[in-house]
């Protein structure tokens, strides 16, 4: 006899496709003739519920009680008054289960049970676990995917992504692998100690996971009631990077987990196996000077100048400070890069000084935060610009050069010639390398959130002309189009944004690392000429 | 510039028909053959509003014009209503209020202060104001090479915070499906 252990603690109908599931709080007693081992979590898009898995007396096979699967799908026992077949009405559609029998009749079709047939036990029934993909799911014209090894049920559109990890340590260091298929967005967040793994999905499927008990990072593991990955960082940890890589039907997550200064710099690291005895002169000097230092984030728009506004009064100035400010606080936790933000609140700026403000800071990078609109409420995605500069532009450019050539002295005696460009013309300059990094910020936003068909494009945009550094330009979606406005106001989607603008920033330091190492080894140590610039003002 | 701006503020025309030729730059008018009917492109927003597509249209003149007053009839035409189901690129009342060509082949366009006040302000949608005005000029008038927008008689640096229209502009088809 089974019976209700607990009164029903509250019910949750939803509508999905066409089927009603009644989500009902509840345990089971266990049955006298089976015996509950773990639980089956049922996930789709309206919630989750978990289900007692039991073992079939006869068998020891894995069974759910189909009591619960009627209470769950808000099934309809039409007739249970044979004791060896009941039939099941849902929306008009009719199954028949027989007690021993491995064959179900659903819709009419003829459905083969292979690991076991469904038994009766006592007053309740029990069904294997293929049943729920075989033949409840054609019943309630929903798919459903049994994954048996991580107990979990994927019912109708869901996102579960499978997540395997793997620690290396590195010396102090450590770096942790996250093989995540597919391919599913994510952020991390540093609070209280952990790192966070966050994923956008309706839960994660996490195989064995790692120990690590290093003082770097202390442990790893997930957080059931929300799908995070949770890592206990140790007393040594200073800092971390996020990067990511493809892999098949996936992408690999990989964060790199550096300890403080205090305990990385070890006061005598092992002999180098560097022969400071051979050759002759001494050994040139390959240091490579950090790629990136400061950052410059450009809220568009601000102050009497709204920029975009949609018809439910998302103000493009408004979503563009949240993500600015969202992009600084991440790239300044976890790059540890220092940030200039061209606007830090609501406030008007002019285009020349948002340019200024970059340059006076020396900024490595300048990046431009928009929202778009169009006359057309259809039109949706993201955009990436970097400046064209049309023959006017350049024409204009080069001819200042050659007419403002100067000769300056450089250390070791010898002198070298440099052109002046207009300081309003700055970017001229940098347009290689701001197509170099459009192109990465339009992959890694590619990854993580919806775009236009449009790809990386060329534009005169004015804020990005005195830009004196590589620069692009984002417009992250159209606040006219219903679905993006819903987006750009949301948490997740301006994370989503931080996450691709914080990858694409590491992809383009190990892009300009990789350069400049190779350029120091071609070249020995006069290999930074091409990267002096001189700026002059057009007084 | 501001000097040619500030000269021909408010010096529009309602008529398709007049020749401007009391300017103080005036250049001499190249003289076009049978200018009684022309067939011109024009271009409007797509229906996916992400990009322009350019439309022949007809123009009928009532007299032997220069490349100038040519000019003044396809900007008019370009900023009238968009045929459906294409979308005009320009706020509803924006007008023309100049226009002066350049030995250089630069033409300087002053449209009234309206395209920047009912402009929604979208970048795309500026490009698309900003290009539709250059590509009609220079693709159905081969005197003009780049085009500056003035508004309002005056210079300015952007149209709705994001084209750099302080210099003239060369044609641009890649904004054009």
């Amino acid at each position: 006899m089974l019976s209700s252990k607990e009164v029903i603690a509250t019910q949750i109908s939803h509508a999905l496709g066409g089927v009603m599931f009644a989500w009902c709080l509840m345990t089971a007693e266990s049955s006298a003739l089976a015996q509950a081992s773990t639980d089956l979590n049922l996930v789709s898009p309206t919630g989750r519920q978990s289900i007692a898995i039991v073992h079939s007396p006869q068998d020891q096979r894995e069974m759910v009680r189909f009591a619960d699967l009627v209470r769950i799908f808000d099934l309809d026992i039409q007739d249970k008054s044979r004791p060896d077949t009941i039939t099941i009405n849902h929306d008009g559609q009719l199954m028949i289960l027989t007690s021993d029998q491995p064959v179900v009749s659903v819709a009419g079709r003829l459905v083969s049970l292979r690991t076991s047939p469904p038994r009766r036990s006592g007053d309740d029934w029990l069904v294997p676990l293929e049943f729920l993909s075989l033949a409840l799911g054609p019943l309630v014209r929903e798919t459903i995917v049994v994954r048996q090894r991580s107990r979990l049920v994927l019912i109708g559109d869901v996102v579960v992504p499978r997540i395997s990890a793997r620690y290396r340590a590195h010396g102090v260091n450590a770096q942790l692998d996250f093989e995540v298929r597919p391919t599913t967005p994510y952020t991390v967040t540093r609070e209280h100690g952990r790192l966070i793994l966050q994923f956008d999905a309706d839960a994660i499927d996490v195989g064995q996971l790692p120990s690590p008990r290093g003082n770097v990072v202390a442990g790893i593991n997930v957080d059931p009631s929300s799908d995070r990955l949770i890592i206990n960082l140790g007393p040594a940890f200073g800092s971390f990077d996020v990067a990511n890589r493809s892999i098949r039907n996936g992408e690999q997550v990989s964060l790199t987990l550096t300890a403080t200064n205090r305990l990385a710099a070890t006061p005598n690291p092992p002999a180098a196996a560097v022969d400071t005895t051979a050759g002759d002169g001494p050994l040139p000097d390959l240091q490579i000077a950090p790629a990136l230092r400061v950052v410059a984030i450009d809220a568009g728009h601000g102050g009497t100048d709204e920029g975009a506004v949609s018809g439910g009064d998302t103000r493009e100035k408004d979503v563009t400070l949240s993500v600015a400010r969202l992009l600084r606080d991440a790239i300044v936790q976890r790059l540890g890069l220092r940030v200039i933000l061209t606007r830090a609140r609501d406030e008007s700026i002019g285009l020349d000084e948002r340019a200024a403000t970059a340059n006076n800071n020396k900024a490595d990078l300048f990046i431009s935060l928009h929202a778009n609109t169009s006359v057309r409420p259809s039109a949706t995605g993201a955009e990436v610009f970097y400046l064209s500069m049309g023959d006017e532009y350049g024409k204009e450019a080069r001819e200042f050069a050659e007419r403002n050539t100067q000769v300056v002295p450089v250390i070791g005696g010898d002198t070298r010639s440099i052109g002046l460009v207009q300081w309003e013309l700055a970017q001229v300059r940098y347009l290689d390398r701001s197509a170099k990094l459009a192109d990465m910020v339009h992959q890694e936003l590619s990854r993580r959130i919806p775009m236009s068909p449009r790809d990386v494009q060329e534009a005169p945009f004015r804020v990005l002309v005195g830009a004196n550094m590589p620069a692009v330009f984002v417009e992250m979606g159209f606040v006219s189009n219903p679905q993006d406005e819903q987006r750009l106001t949301s948490a997740r989607f301006q994370n989503s944004v931080v996450e691709a603008l914080i990858g694409s920033i590491l992809r383009y330091r190990d892009y300009v690392q990789s350069t400049a190492a190779a350029a120091v080894i071609a070249s020995g140590s006069d290999s930074i000429g091409d990267t002096l610039s001189l700026q002059a003002r057009d007084e | 510039m501001v000097g040619i701006a500030a000269f021909f503020a408010g010096r529009e025309r309602s008529s398709l028909g007049v020749v401007e030729t009391d300017m103080a730059h005036e250049t001499t008018p190249t003289a076009l053959p049978d200018l009684d009917s022309k067939t011109v492109m024009l271009y409007y927003i797509s229906e996916d509003g992400l990009s322009l597509v350019a439309l022949q249209q007809e123009l009928t003149l009532n007299e032997q014009r220069g490349a100038e007053a040519l000019a003044r009839f396809v900007v008019k035409k370009q900023l009238g209503p968009a045929p459906a189901p294409l979308a005009s690129p320009f706020p509803a009342g924006t007008r023309l209020r100049g226009i002066y060509l350049t030995p250089g082949g630069d033409a300087f366009v002053d449209l009234s202060r309206d395209v920047t006040r009912g402009h929604p302000g979208g970048s795309l949608d500026e490009l698309f104001t900003v290009y539709a005005i250059v590509n009609a000029l220079t693709t159905n008038i081969p005197e003009i090479t780049a085009v500056q927008i003035l508004i309002g008689g005056l210079e300015v640096d952007t149209l709705a915070g994001h084209v750099d229209l302080r210099r003239p502009l060369e044609q641009d088809m890649k904004w054009v499906s």
